[in-house]
């Protein structure tokens, strides 16, 4: 479940699907052309027929260590009945930057800066700024995050308050702070769980208490989620279905369908249901699933380098052992679903490993595994200087997979 | 506190590796090993190391089938074909062998790569050959591109100053190329290609954890202690 969470994000009465990218081990960064369609009725407060449109954009991810990543998305919208329900552009640079503590616990901050601009009978821009600190547990089983938030932006709006008179701008400064606590049970393809949110914002107290269902499976995931808000302006029920698919390839799809939920900063209020499609192609990017890196060369270290091992296993006890430890094991610390140890490595061409509970252990996809005498794998680890033809400067390389 | 922790935990380990790396692996083979196998090893050893192959690596496998807990009477067999191995990869790369080169070389024809394809990637750089490489020589052969279109794509890369985070994703370029549909040797040609084309220095991201160090992802390690 960790891998595949899905965060539906509203803007101006169109929900638009924005998932947290499902972030395949490997995987360092993607670029995806996305395009579809999408249909949804005005929000609560405003009269009209449900408008449809034509949504296309891109967005772009660089994936980090600990789930961190780097995101940009641009997505605009045309849409097919002027009268009704204006063009829309949005844009969002956001990171998260989480960092594992030990005991399966972490501490992140997640920020993003936004602007959309609709046209249509009221034009309307706004833009502004979010960001979020706060820990999270995370094991296989259980998943618990509690954060603190804060939001600030400002948004203008072109009303023509009567027939034929003039047009004006009106500008609010928004704001908001507040928190929210997620709990999820659940085994690793399926969890269960409750989120609820607080805020305080310009346009008065937002409060939230919702359950959500999560399957992930081959890449895709799907999540179901329902929401009570009590808003400034009365009780209401979101929720809906959110899905994203692998298609095979570079091909992806997301959708949603149901009730998108207000924003505490820029006031948007609940959507009144709708759906939408989105199909995406990967046109840069890599997604290495073919291999798996055990090791992170951290720096130099007299005639090496300091090394930090890492695997992903179940085990009561991991140990690192390897020609560089003489094949002594080395008792590894266990941080979240992986075991760590970080030793001073000499320089040369290494065979290593693990024990688990005991028994040798190499993941089966890790990239440059060398079958052994007899017939297990070893995982190579290359330390060396940087005396090969290069344009840059001298460095230790930590090569290997 | 949490800070001290971890420095705690990383300091544990990080002394736990230099006090075994001063042992040596035939000091701790004579420890490990049962007497009549240790005796085998060390003849073996001592009739390679006329031929320039340094005796720790023998040592070392024979400590690695111990600590995969293989039958010792497993050991002296393996330990020898290794050694032949090493033998092998003595001639194709001439007496200026390094110990991690001998020891990538017979990596590279455990997965397949001949020894006529790690001679021939020596005369193409010129000079002897990184195990980084070798390496990627191997992962290239393993992945099914033809010995000599993989050390034609490796001498490419070596030639053009292609930066060694680099030299590491080509194998995993071509991989993506064969998942689109191109055979292996298409592939490997057409990563070679655009290698030639761009005269090297620009290639497509290799995945975290296996990215060599760099200012910026130490100063993003150190910022982050990132996982691998």
């Amino acid at each position: 479940m960790g891998a595949t969470m899905i965060s539906v994000r509203r803007a101006l009465g169109l929900t638009i699907v924005a998932l947290a990218p499902t972030q395949t081990y490997g995987q360092s960064s993607e670029v995806v052309l996305e395009v579809g369609g999408s249909q949804f009725r005005p929000p609560v407060g405003v009269e009209g027929s449900p408008a449809s449109f034509l949504v296309g954009g891109i967005r772009a991810s660089r994936f980090l260590a600990s789930r961190s990543q780097l995101r940009a998305s641009v997505l605009a919208g045309r849409s097919l009945d002027a009268a009704a329900s204006g063009n829309f552009a949005t844009g969002e640079v956001g990171a998260d930057l989480w960092q594992d503590l030990p005991a399966s616990w972490a501490v992140g901050s997640e920020m993003r800066a936004f602007a959309f601009d609709v046209g249509g009978p009221f034009p309307y821009r706004a833009g502004g700024l979010e960001a979020s600190a706060g820990v999270r547990f995370h094991t296989p089983a259980v998943s618990a995050e509690l954060m603190a938030a804060g939001g600030w932006g400002r948004s203008t709006v072109e009303l023509q308050r009567y027939t034929d008179g003039p047009t004006e701008l009106v500008t609010d400064d928004l704001w908001r702070y507040g928190g929210s606590a997620q709990l999820l049970v659940g085994g690793k393809s399926v969890a269960a769980g409750l989120a609820s949110a607080l805020h305080e914002s310009a346009g008065g107290r937002y409060r939230s208490l919702g359950g959500l269902l999560v399957v992930a499976a081959g890449g895709g995931g799907v999540e179901l989620r329902l929401d009570v808000w009590d808003t400034p302006l009365g009780t209401e029920t979101t929720g809906g279905l959110a899905v994203i698919l692998p298609l095979g390839g570079p091909w992806s799809l997301r959708g949603f369908a149901g009730r998108s939920e207000p924003d505490p900063l820029t006031l948007a209020e609940p959507g009144r249901g709708g759906g939408g499609v989105l199909v995406g192609r990967r046109v840069a990017g890599m997604t290495y699933t073919a291999g798996r890196s055990l090791h992170e060369v951290l720096d130099d270290a007299p005639q090496g380098a300091q090394v930090r091992f890492a695997v992903s296993v179940r085990g009561a006890r991991v140990e690192l052992l390897g020609d560089f430890t003489l094949w002594e094991p080395v008792a590894m610390t266990q941080q979240g679903s992986r075991w760590v140890a970080v030793l001073t490595v000499p320089e040369g061409t290494h065979h290593f490993g693990f024990l688990v509970d005991g028994s040798w252990y190499v993941p089966p996809d890790t990239q440059d595994a060398v079958p052994d005498e007899w017939g297990r794998q070893t995982a190579t680890l290359v330390v060396e200087s940087h005396h090969t033809p290069s344009a840059e400067g001298p460095g230790r390389q930590g090569a290997g997979r | 506190m949490i800070k001290r922790l971890i420095g705690t935990v990383l300091m544990t380990a990080v002394l736990h590796g230099t006090v075994a790396a001063q042992e040596t692996s035939r000091d701790r083979a004579q420890e490990v090993l049962p007497p009549d196998v240790f005796r085998q090893i060390e003849a073996l050893a001592l009739e390679t190391r006329g031929e320039g192959i340094p005796d720790e690596i023998l040592f070392n496998k024979a400590l690695e089938g111990m600590a995969k807990r293989v039958p010792p009477d497993q050991v002296v067999p393996a330990v020898r074909a290794y050694a032949g191995r090493l033998r092998q990869v003595r001639t194709a790369f001439g007496p200026t062998s390094t110990p991690p080169l001998l020891v990538a070389g017979a990596d590279a024809l455990q997965r397949g790569v001949g020894a006529d394809a790690l001679r021939r990637l020596r005369e193409g750089e010129g000079a002897v050959p990184s195990p980084m490489a070798i390496l990627v020589l191997a992962d290239l052969v393993e992945s099914g591109v033809p010995a000599d279109r993989a050390v034609a794509l490796v001498r490419e890369a070596l030639q053009r100053r292609t930066r060694e985070e680099e030299i590491l994703g080509i194998p995993e370029r071509v991989r993506r190329l064969m998942r689109q549909g191109r055979t292996a040797q298409d592939a490997a040609e057409q990563v070679r290609r655009t290698l030639r084309r761009r005269g090297g220095g620009v290639g497509l991201p290799v995945p975290p954890g296996s990215e060599p160090l760099t200012a910026e992802r130490r100063r993003r390690l150190q910022r982050s202690g990132g996982e691998v």
